[in-house]
């Protein structure tokens, strides 16, 4: 069996490599040399500005402390809770007498109605959602309503709305071959509609609105990039029409390589039917016009364009200073946590008492050891 | 510009052109995606330009730029997206019988499970099954003990090994979640 997913992992990785998109730019060299003179200036800069320079091989941690009136002592290697909770708004996930519950950055306790341990806590506009075996629960954010959900499967995942006022669960129905969405308001009141999408496994549900679902999948190795109509839904038998049976307008495919290429299915809401899309670039002849028609709903194009714009997100190159161990430990540890807003990331194993905590709000992205409060199970990941 | 500068930078940009492929390739193998990759060769091919008065009388010029392109992939966090992150699940091995669609979505499966492993595991992986170092070579290039890269390489197989065996394998693919772990 070893030499098996040996073998398959060989063939997987040459068949990427031989296949991966290669740049075409010629200038690739120049631009390196140009980005070296930019960091020489930057280096220079702060040495002139008094800063130490804490530089991070690849195993050890070399702190190089300037020598005048500078920094002369090591970053502190721990942040308090009350650190944590004032200068990025951490919210802790916690435990207390067999309850559940959040201690919100003002260090105010919120009782979630979850009736057991939670194994993911979300804050959306409205609410927080926890999320444990066969459940999810949301709360109100002041802890005064909640109402859960049974889901018919023991592990699923959730998709949080961009503008944070729904979500949706999903997992994969074996016996229909289908990753089913089922989508929920993010309010606490139990009132809302909760529609159901059954998709092929191969699309992801990326966003959506109340009136077009973005969808991704691999187009482009199949259309090649034609622009035109075709006939994906029918073919591929993707489920575009449990989309228009939940009401929706339309549904707009992003290319998983090229995201600005997208396929559109116009719909018809309560019909279950979904013909056929047309294919083109964003930003490119009719496309946009065609989504907003399709959509009846003016600022569709503009939630495409966003999840095209950041379906591939920047990395972010950063020069993590601070403590070695908690940066081991960030870069191990099997439970990652990350903030959606780009502020903390944080990572922590089963046993460990300390979790390690990197604060991205600065320049340079500093590692630390954090000592959760009392009961904690993991940071709320908030997406407001 | 010196005499001395300008036959330096025509070097460098002689091996740009001669390896940039091949970094591109094992870039996109690290984080999974073509921009991240670009970035990525970018980044590496400055900090190699930086150290260039240095290395490039050496033998060792692309040792050092893979060294350069592995560990910067480890010290870059990316931010990550308000959907899950890569589900884990796998498929099983191809079957000639499945048409070119389906075992285009297993091997998508198989790649995002790939993509899901920690950066190190990773890195470990593509190191060894990709480029096929050895784990001594693999421990001088991440700067680690031979005894972590065969813990880390350990524990990615064993991963694969356990989702390989799932019932869901047996149908072709499977899913299962981040935070229902």
């Amino acid at each position: 069996m070893s030499e098996d997913i040996e073998d398959l992992l060989r063939t997987e990785f040459a068949g990427r490599a031989e296949s991966a998109p290669l740049s075409h730019r010629d200038d690739l060299a120049d631009a390196a040399i140009a980005g070296a003179g930019r960091v020489k200036r930057r280096r220079l800069g702060a040495a002139a500005g008094g800063l130490g320079l804490i530089v991070f091989g690849a195993a050890a941690a070399v702190w190089l402390p300037w020598s005048g009136d500078g920094l002369t002592e090591p970053p502190p290697a721990a942040t308090t809770v009350e650190e944590a909770q004032s200068g990025l708004d951490i919210e802790f996930a916690v435990e207390r007498d067999g309850a559940y519950g959040v201690v919100t950055a003002d260090d105010e306790y919120i009782p979630l109605g979850s009736p057991q341990r939670p194994t993911y806590v979300q804050r959306l506009q409205a609410s927080y959602v926890a999320s444990s075996q066969r459940w999810v629960e949301i709360t109100a954010l002041d802890g005064s309503e909640s109402v859960g959900y049974e889901l018919p499967a023991d592990e699923f995942t959730t998709v949080v709305r961009s503008d944070a006022e729904a979500f949706a669960a999903n997992y994969y129905d074996m016996d229909s071959g289908r990753t089913v969405y089922t989508l929920f308001p993010g309010d606490a009141r139990g009132t809302g509609h909760t529609p159901i999408l059954e998709l092929a496994p191969e699309l992801m549900l990326e966003d959506w609105s109340d009136s077009v679902m973005v969808l991704s999948g691999s187009l482009i190795d199949v259309t090649g990039g034609d622009i035109g109509t075709h006939h994906f839904n029918v073919e591929y038998d993707w489920g575009l029409e449990t989309a228009a049976v939940a009401g929706y307008e339309s549904v707009v495919v992003a290319d998983t390589s090229d995201p600005r290429y997208v396929c559109v299915a116009d719909l018809q809401p309560g019909v279950e039917l979904a013909e056929s899309e047309e294919c083109g670039y964003l930003g490119e002849g009719d496309t946009d016009e065609l989504i907003t028609f399709a959509s009846v709903d003016e600022a569709a194009p503009g939630l495409v364009t966003e999840v095209s714009d950041t379906f591939f997100e920047d990395g972010l190159e950063t020069e993590i200073i601070g403590d070695a161990q908690a940066e081991e430990q960030l870069l191990e540890s099997e439970h990652q946590f990350v903030d959606p807003l780009g502020r903390w990331q944080i990572a922590f194993g089963p046993q460990d008492v300390t979790w390690a905590l990197l604060d991205t709000t600065g320049e340079e992205a500093s590692v630390s050891q954090l000592r959760p409060p009392e009961g904690a199970l993991m940071p709320v990941v908030s997406h407001n | 510009m010196s005499e001395a500068k300008s036959s330096q930078d025509e070097e460098f940009r002689e091996y740009v052109a001669a390896r940039s492929a091949a970094l591109h390739r094992a870039a996109y193998l690290l984080t999974g995606n073509r921009s991240t990759a670009e970035d990525l060769v970018q980044t590496t091919l400055t900090k190699t330009y930086l150290a260039w008065g240095r290395i490039r009388a050496t033998d060792s010029v692309d040792a050092y730029a893979r060294r350069i392109l592995y560990n910067t992939n480890a010290s870059w966090w990316r931010k990550r997206s308000n959907h899950e992150k890569p589900a884990d699940f796998v498929d099983d091995r191809p079957d000639p019988s499945r048409d070119f669609a389906e075992q285009g979505a297993m091997r998508d499966a198989m790649w995002r499970h790939i993509t899901g492993l920690p950066k190190r595991q990773r890195a470990v992986l593509v190191l060894r099954y990709y480029e096929h170092r050895t784990d001594a070579q693999i421990a001088e290039i991440l700067g680690i003990s031979t005894g972590t890269v065969k813990s880390q390489a350990s524990r990615a197989l064993a991963g694969l090994r356990k989702r390989l065996g799932t019932p869901a394998s047996a149908l072709g693919l499977g899913g299962r979640s981040e935070e229902a772990k």
